[in-house]
């Protein structure tokens, strides 16, 4: 991918806290221009990877160069990298204007130059009407745009942001998810993004590394990550999915047919992976890969058998009735048991507008479930 | 040249934040208890003229030539030092006591008042605290004059038909001691409880426990460094307080603040002054470091 | 206060009140007495204020203490926002323990034993160095640095700790060395804390008789000093006048802070409301 060396290349860094092990031996590049989100649940390592970078925290061991330079041993005030804290870390003491210059100010930039700048930089962020205040004087989601122009108006090579968004209400957060992906396409700033919301991951990101115990599990485009998961850990993560534990039985070129033996029941699937008969793995599915349709039961006397029969190896079919439901608007999601037992979740889209309130789909209905093999995912236990 | 200064700052500044306060600390606060060792095993004799005393002292360099046990053996034989030390540290811990029954319930009431009540209480409780203690003790001489106000109160009642006895009596030290040291004991104690999280008390409500309980159970634990605080905070100064028996007790009662005070105004005696000074803040010391652990700990946490 | 559920904590905090209240303003009624025998009243007067403004023994004290508490007040306030700020940020060096214990001793230290061990350095100074040729204001000033600025570093200890790290880490980020960092943003963020000390170092140097008048020289009265030695033989109707006058002034003084941080809380609170409004 890389023709260019890397923005970012770091080598076996290491973080210990006494014998807790905050970060663990990772590798990684990051390229310029990227969105490149670290993502985890809490007290998994981010916060003291991204401050690594900073340089608040000297790395156990490993090192970490930017552009090529090592960065050991460099202060913060000295690295051409810009932090945005979680909390903002706003001056209470200075007006918005004096916060956003602080950094030139440091630089030895002329007053003249640097007013120029601040004012370009809160235009920009849509702030210039509110400069001469303090930050106790803003709101939530100014904060947050006086804490990025402060990062940004040092032209930073790589701006680091930990849960940027975290503070802002739901509505504010999605909205200004793309004014931030807006900013870095202008601007081409390489951002490296910590947060542990994996809807935020997946809208911002070009690449994703997910986290877990201070080690990567895996790193990805975001399609990747969901669409192949290399991990249990990963797959459940990352949206919700219904797993499958169970023994490779027979292969077929790319074929496998997998014997779960909970509910005795035989499952198809293409996987690439190196696999061998009688391996223990488990089958992945999303629950919007499941198709479902209602069920007749008057005019298909013994279905269950003959279908999965006939269709046993090109698809996936089983027979269920709905457990429970939960209308979304756009969508229901559902839990269908099968004869055998196992609980499938299923997001189905609602096409038709329901105006009774009755749906097509109800409680305790009789239905049939269906997934083509190329859509689940194998992953070796 | 400024250049330079400025560069030197910048590496040193952290050096130089250390070391002023500390080197201060160390000549100003440590060095004198040396001396005061030092002199408190010095000859009693040479201690009639208190300046040449110190001179001749200063020729010794080794202090264990001159060095003496006498004044900590002429402390330990006179009965009257050591009933004084026991004296004042009964004192100290009656009023501790009392104190902190008086002080806890305030401060708990504090913090569970509301908005602006809790503002103007606790600046009711810190007005005393910064005006005069001098004044206040002189304030109680008034009231407990043979002719001050509880006599004329209790006469006027006809309770009693000749004034009683209160100022210059082991009582007055005691209401001196808890009046003026209650401000010491409610502020920490306040500090405390007011990083409590009430709905704990909810949470023990709920679960089946009465107020009392709740109280001795939940509220006392959790408020424990600020008790602990508080009770050393006026423990240990009154243990060595000095106005307040001089001025409340008269001569009646024995404190070893006054006789340390005496030895060293009255009879320029310094060397035994100096060992009861030593002695005193060996019986102290133990009550210091606790104290310093719970700062310790308060400031860590 | 709190609704009827606690009377029992509204009747402790009126008697709790009254008992620290009832003497001050007793002896308050009683400095506008004619009368000499002070406990006998002799009708209103304001005699004894006109004999207390009058005295220059008392000006000259008041003088005295003023210009040591102004002295003490400033020093301690820088030495013991330094001590503060090392304790908290210069995590490891030689000497911390003791130096900890130094910083938390004076707190609790009987004023006798500082008082004495203090005169004996200044007299073993002079013996040595010949310095401090005479013992009065000087002495006296240092003596109360010397435990005032304890004071100090603990109030700045304990904000510094409670305080957020990320500010100073923003202020380095954005390209401020360590020394500008302080300045710019850490002493900033202590200003309210020092304010605090100071204003505590100055009430505890104006108050304190005992160090004084151990470390004092000849002349050198302090109005701490001068009420003491009136009001040992018995009670002294100017004195309680000036007690009213100086609480007076402290209640005058702690009210107006008292209201300025309401009006304060007031303001933020209706600048969060308006900010809630605005989103
Ligand atoms: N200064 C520190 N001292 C000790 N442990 C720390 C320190 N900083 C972080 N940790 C620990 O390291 C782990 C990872 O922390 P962090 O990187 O903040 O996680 P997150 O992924 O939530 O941002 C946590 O378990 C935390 O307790
Ligand atoms: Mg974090």
């Amino acid at each position: 991918m890389s023709e260019t060396s890397p923005l970012i290349s770091i080598r076996g860094i290491t973080k210990s806290f006494g014998n807790f092990i905050a970060v663990d031996n990772i590798d990684l590049d990051i390229n310029e221009g990227e969105l490149f989100v670290l993502l985890g649940g809490s007290g998994c390592g981010k916060t003291t990877l991204l401050r690594m970078l900073a340089g608040f925290e000297k790395p156990t061991s490993g090192t970490i160069s930017i552009e090529g330079s090592d960065m050991t041993g460099v202060e913060p005030y000295a690295r051409p990298v810009n932090m945005m804290f979680q909390s903002y870390a706003l001056f209470p003491h200075m007006s918005v204007e004096r916060n956003v210059g602080y950094g030139l100010k440091r630089e030895g930039v002329a007053r003249a130059e640097r007013k120029k700048r601040v004012d370009e930089m809160l235009e920009m962020v849509e702030l210039e009407q509110f400069s001469k205040r303090k930050p106790h004087q803003l709101s939530g989601g100014q904060r947050q745009r006086v804490a990025l122009a402060r990062c940004l108006i040092k032209r930073p090579k790589v701006l680091l942001l930990d849960e940027p968004l975290g503070a802002l209400d739901k509505r504010l957060r999605e909205q200004t998810q793309f004014e931030l992906m807006k900013l870095q396409d202008r601007l081409g700033t390489t951002f490296v993004v910590v947060t542990h919301d994996q809807e935020e991951a997946m809208t911002l990101a070009t690449r994703i590394a997910v986290m877990d115990q201070g080690k990567f599990v895996q790193v990805g485009t975001p399609a990747e990550i969901y669409e192949m998961p290399q991990s249990r850990f990963v797959a459940d993560f990352i949206g919700s999915i219904n797993m499958i534990d169970g023994v490779v039985k027979s292969i077929s070129g790319n074929t496998l047919t997998i014997h779960a033996e909970s509910d005795d029941a035989n499952y198809t699937v293409e996987s690439n992976d190196q696999i061998e008969i009688g391996d223990q793995v488990s089958l992945a599915i999303r629950p919007e890969k499941i198709h479902v349709d209602a069920y007749d039961a008057d005019n298909n006397s013994n279905p269950s058998e003959q279908k999965s029969d006939n269709t046993d190896k090109t698809d996936n079919r089983f027979i269920g009735t709905i457990s429970e439901m939960a209308y979304l608007g756009g969508t229901s999601t559902l839990r269908v048991t099968t004869r055998g037992g196992r609980v499938f979740q299923v997001t189905s889209t609602n096409r038709k507008r329901h105006l009774t309130g009755k749906h097509d789909l109800d409680w305790d209905d009789q239905v049939e479930i269906s997934f083509s093999p190329s859509n689940a995912i194998v992953l070796k236990s | 040249m400024s250049h330079r200064i400025s560069d030197w700052l910048q590496s040193h500044w952290k050096e130089i934040l250390l070391w002023v306060p500390f080197a201060w600390l160390l000549f100003f606060f440590l060095t004198p208890f040396f001396i005061v060792i030092k002199i408190s095993i010095a000859e009693p004799l040479i201690a009639s003229p208190p300046f040449s005393a110190l001179l001749e002292w200063g020729d010794g360099l080794l202090p264990g030539v001159s060095a003496t046990i006498d004044n900590y053996a002429y402390l330990w034989e006179d009965p009257l030092y050591v009933k004084t030390y026991f004296n004042s540290l009964q004192i100290a811990s009656v009023c501790t006591v009392f104190c902190l029954l008086i002080g806890y319930p305030m401060a708990y009431g504090i913090v569970r008042a509301n908005g602006n009540w809790k503002l103007i209480l606790l600046l009711l409780v810190m007005l005393p605290f910064w005006s005069s203690f001098l004044l206040r003790v002189y304030a109680w001489m008034g009231i407990l004059a043979d002719q001050g106000t509880i006599n004329d109160v209790l006469l006027w009642l006809g309770l009693i038909d000749k004034p009683v006895r209160l100022l210059y009596t082991e009582f007055a030290v005691y209401v001196g001691i808890v009046y003026t040291y209650l401000p010491f004991m409610i502020l920490p104690l306040y500090a405390n409880l007011e990083k409590l999280d009430f709905s704990l008390n909810d949470a023990a409500a709920d679960l089946g426990a009465r107020p009392t309980t709740t109280f001795f159970t939940v509220t006392v634990p959790l408020t424990w460094p600020g008790i602990v605080a508080g009770c050393l905070l006026v423990f240990i100064p009154a243990t060595g307080e000095f106005v307040i028996p001089d001025l409340l007790g008269g001569g009646n009662v024995l404190m070893i603040g006054r006789v340390l005070s005496s030895e060293f105004n009255a009879n320029r005696d310094w060397p035994v002054a100096s060992a009861v000074a030593v002695v005193l803040l060996i019986v102290l010391v133990v009550p210091m470091m606790l104290y310093h652990r719970v700062q310790a700990h308060e400031s860590n946490s | 206060m709190y609704g009827k559920r606690s009377k029992f904590l509204t009747t402790c905090l009126l008697l709790g009140f009254t008992f620290l209240y009832l003497p001050i303003i007793l002896m308050a009624i009683y400095s506008f007495n004619y009368s000499r025998l002070l406990p006998v009243w002799g009708g209103w007067s304001t005699r004894w204020y006109k004999e207390l403004f009058n005295s220059p023994e008392v000006w000259q004290a008041t003088l005295l203490s003023l210009k040591i508490a102004c002295l003490t007040a400033t020093i301690a306030m820088i030495l013991g926002t330094m001590a503060g700020i090392a304790i908290v940020r210069v995590r490891k060096f030689r000497g911390r323990t003791l130096f900890t214990g130094m910083i938390s001793a004076p707190l609790v230290m009987p004023e006798v034993i500082t008082g004495l061990s203090l005169l004996l350095l200044f007299i073993t100074l002079q013996q040595t160095i010949g310095w401090p040729q005479r013992r009065g204001m000087t002495t006296i000033t240092i003596a109360h640095i010397t435990f005032a600025m304890a004071f100090v570093a603990i109030i700045i200890q304990s904000r510094l700790t409670s305080s957020d790290r990320s500010l100073e880490e923003a202020a380095s980020d954005l390209g401020a060395k360590p020394f500008r960092v302080l300045f710019d943003i850490t002493l900033p963020m202590l200003a309210p804390g020092m304010i605090a000390g100071w204003l505590l170092a100055f009430t505890l140097s104006l108050d304190d008789l005992i160090i004084a008048s151990f470390v004092t020289g000849p002349g050198s009265t302090t109005l701490p000093m001068l009420i003491y030695s009136r009001i040992r033989l018995g009670l002294k109707p100017d004195i309680n006048a000036l007690a009213t006058v100086m609480i007076g002034v402290v209640a005058i003084v702690v009210l107006i802070a008292g209201l300025l941080m309401y009006l304060q809380a007031r303001r933020s609170r209706a600048a969060a409301k308006a900010e809630a409004m605005d989103s």
